[in-house]
């Protein structure tokens, strides 16, 4: 095991494999012509058929990186530009060298005014330049200039140096970490490392029998070092370090205020689940910022008959009031399979999991129970902003359905267009997850209910102690599910929250913060630890990170990689 | 701010209000935009060689910084247009995105 030393130049810390890239660099022959007008048409080609690239690659980007963008279409310009083909035509027809050393020597003239420069984000643009001509050499000698992949797993990029045109070819999702023999604080590289929150260190001796293709290191941008071979026991001491900085970081009732405070800043809201009256009290003292789903089942739990209107109303104010003109998500009652509620049993069915249950029971019981219920939510939008959230459900038209129902009671309770809310869909069972797009039609939001999705996903019973651990542990599925349903929903337009436990495990809820969740809802007593922990988070680090992650298969990497993203929660 | 006029060639003297100056992004901005015009564009600063306007690298090499005066010259037949658009520019014109 050794440690490297060199210059940090983008924080974070990575483990991975190396990746070497390697970089040929050289000098062209000095040679002459007698044809000039065929070796500046030569010249010209190449400056154009490089400069045809770095277009194509700006605009193919896909992450909506300005910056890289830019930076591209802006070098792209530098090889039309007057002075630099002033300077090679003029090498080629009054020195009559061939287009090879006229372009060398008409970059090396730029170069060598900028490396002059003062200022040092100037001087650092002759490596651009450097790098252009090589582009532009590469493709007189007959290289297509095409960009190939050259990353296919996530790796420590390790190289003598690295230009914007490098970054920009590799899949960045794929770019764990940096480590470079040369370069400089203010190279577009570093530039674009530090905006993406990829770890980057510079100045490293790459020539070091420790850093082969393929070893894992620990690459430390906080501290500019690398740990090579890295021992089971120092692997492990950095392990528990992050663990026992996750473990301080969440058991720990901070203050309510950092709560209301970081809550602000955090990319996605914290909101709370509740099942009383006193748990939303408690949401309310830990600087929650609503109420993210309240079930409210457990609010009449023990009823052997349906709740009047009246008596709903009664309640869901009591907590609406919790909140004054805050957003309130009351689920309609989500009855069946696991108890006898409000009179209705579901021993006659075989297997009530799979039965008349949810919004399906609801919609066979509309007067008795779906009205009530909405006339109550709907009498309490004037003191929240209510939102109603729809269980079990498996199809658009129980969405529509649910609208038609929704309006008949406004016109009921003569009321107006502005009692209307919006009206969500959970999804917790498959055949939601797999058609956001169509649900997308009908529902205003999303809200995903981990504790029964994984239990139809992984079609085991959590309340039976022999399997009820299966799948919670998040199978590599059930991370891509999730992906996929933020994606589709958002691709809608329609937002997406959490709200079962599992986004109460640090290594999930780092998960959900980059694959970009707009809303999580945890049990009060965990909104302080949530915030905590969320607001140590890079959004862009993280969100690269889940991405790159992602294209692994092996679970326990996965969770490695995100965990490694959970050191420094206290600095 | 002067303009001084002649026949086809006109100058004026501009403060540099982007905060970076002639980097790479503002001087590609400020010479894709002078080479739409036929007229011979010339930037000086200072006590430097007056580098053409149309050159991203001419323009960089100059080191002109956030509130820096520069002057340009235009010589030609839409010198006037030339002058108008690029004051534009380094008046307001690089907080823009192209």
């Amino acid at each position: 095991m050794t440690i490297i030393h060199g210059t940090a130049a983008s924080p974070g810390i990575v483990r991975g494999e190396i990746y070497f890239l390697e970089k040929k660099e050289s000098v062209p022959e000095k040679s002459f012509t007698k044809n000039r007008e065929r070796e500046w048409l030569r010249a010209d080609a190449a400056l154009k058929s490089v400069q045809s690239n770095l277009l194509d690659l700006g605009s193919r980007t896909t992450t909506p990186d300005r910056e890289k963008g830019d930076i591209l279409a802006a070098n792209a310009q530098i090889l039309e530009d007057p002075e630099l083909l002033a300077v090679i035509r003029e090498k080629i027809f009054n020195d009559n060298v061939k287009a090879e050393w006229a372009i060398h020597a008409g970059f090396r003239t730029f170069e060598e005014i900028l490396q002059g420069q003062e200022c040092e984000y100037l001087r650092a643009r002759a490596s651009d330049l450097t790098e252009l001509c090589g582009r532009v050499e590469a493709v007189l000698k007959g290289a297509s200039g095409q960009a190939t992949p050259l990353l296919v797993s996530p790796s420590v990029i390790v190289s003598s140096s690295l230009s914007f045109t490098d970054l920009a070819i590799l899949d960045e999702s794929l770019i764990l970490g940096i480590c470079l023999e040369k370069g400089s604080h203010n190279d577009h590289a570093m530039i674009m490392a530090r905006s993406l929150g990829i770890p980057a260190i510079l100045d490293v001796d790459i020539h070091l029998p420790e850093l082969q293709p393929g070893e894992t290191i620990l690459l430390d941008g906080d501290r500019g070092c690398i740990v090579a071979g890295p021992e089971p026991e120092i692997l492990n001491e950095y392990q528990s370090r992050l663990n026992e900085k996750n473990r301080v970081a969440l058991q720990i009732a901070s203050s309510p205020d950092s709560a209301a405070m970081c809550r602000d800043h955090l990319p996605m809201r914290i909101l709370a689940n509740v099942s009383s009256e006193k748990a939303a009290k408690q949401a309310r003292e830990k600087g929650a910022a609503g109420i993210g789903l309240v079930r409210t089942e457990f609010l009449f739990a023990g009823w052997e008959r349906i709740p009047g209107e009246e008596e709903q109303y009664r309640k869901y104010r009591e907590i609406a009031d919790l909140f004054p003109g805050g957003e309130v998500v009351i689920r309609l009652f989500d009855l069946g399979s696991d108890k006898p509620m409000f009179g209705f049993h579901f021993d006659s069915e075989a297997n009530p999991a799979l039965g008349k249950r949810g919004i399906r029971l609801a919609l066979s019981n509309v007067e008795t129970l779906l009205k009530p219920q909405i006339k109550a939510i709907l009498r309490i939008r004037s003191a929240a902003n209510t939102r109603i959230l729809i269980p079990m459900v498996t199809s658009d038209q129980e969405i529509r359905q649910c609208r038609g129902i929704i309006d008949e009671c406004i016109q009921e309770l003569e009321g107006a267009a502005w009692m209307k809310p919006e009206v969500g869909a959970m999804i917790e069972v498959p055949a939601a997850a797999l058609q956001v797009d169509r649900l997308a039609g009908e529902a205003d939001f999303f809200s995903i209910g981990t504790n029964d999705l994984c239990q139809y996903l992984f079609a085991c019973d959590r309340t039976n102690p022999l399997v009820s651990r299966l799948g919670i542990d998040a199978d590599i599925i059930l991370f891509r599910l999730l992906l996929d349903v933020i994606h589709k929903a958002h691709r809608r337009g329609k937002k997406v929250s959490l709200c079962g436990e599992w986004g109460q495990n640090p290594v999930n809820l780092a998960f959900l913060a980059g694959a970009g969740i707009d809303t999580i809802s945890v049990n009060p007593s965990f909104l302080p630890a949530a915030c905590t922990l969320l607001s140590g988070l890079n959004p862009r680090r993280i969100e690269r990170i889940v991405k790159a992650a992602m294209k692994c298969e092996d679970m326990q990497i996965i969770r490695d990689q995100i965990r490694s993203q959970l050191e420094g929660i206290e600095s | 701010m002067s303009d001084l006029e002649s026949q086809s060639k006109k100058e004026c003297t501009l403060r540099m209000q982007d905060p970076v100056g002639f980097h790479t992004r503002t001087a590609a901005m400020f010479a894709r935009q002078a080479v739409l015009f036929g007229s011979s564009i010339q930037v000086l600063f200072g006590d430097k060689k007056a580098v053409n306007g149309k050159s991203m690298l001419g323009l960089m090499s100059l080191g002109v910084k956030g509130g820096d005066d520069i002057r340009i010259i235009a010589e030609g037949g839409d010198a006037g247009e030339a002058l108008s658009a690029l004051r534009n520019l380094i008046e307001n014109g690089f907080f823009q995105q192209p």
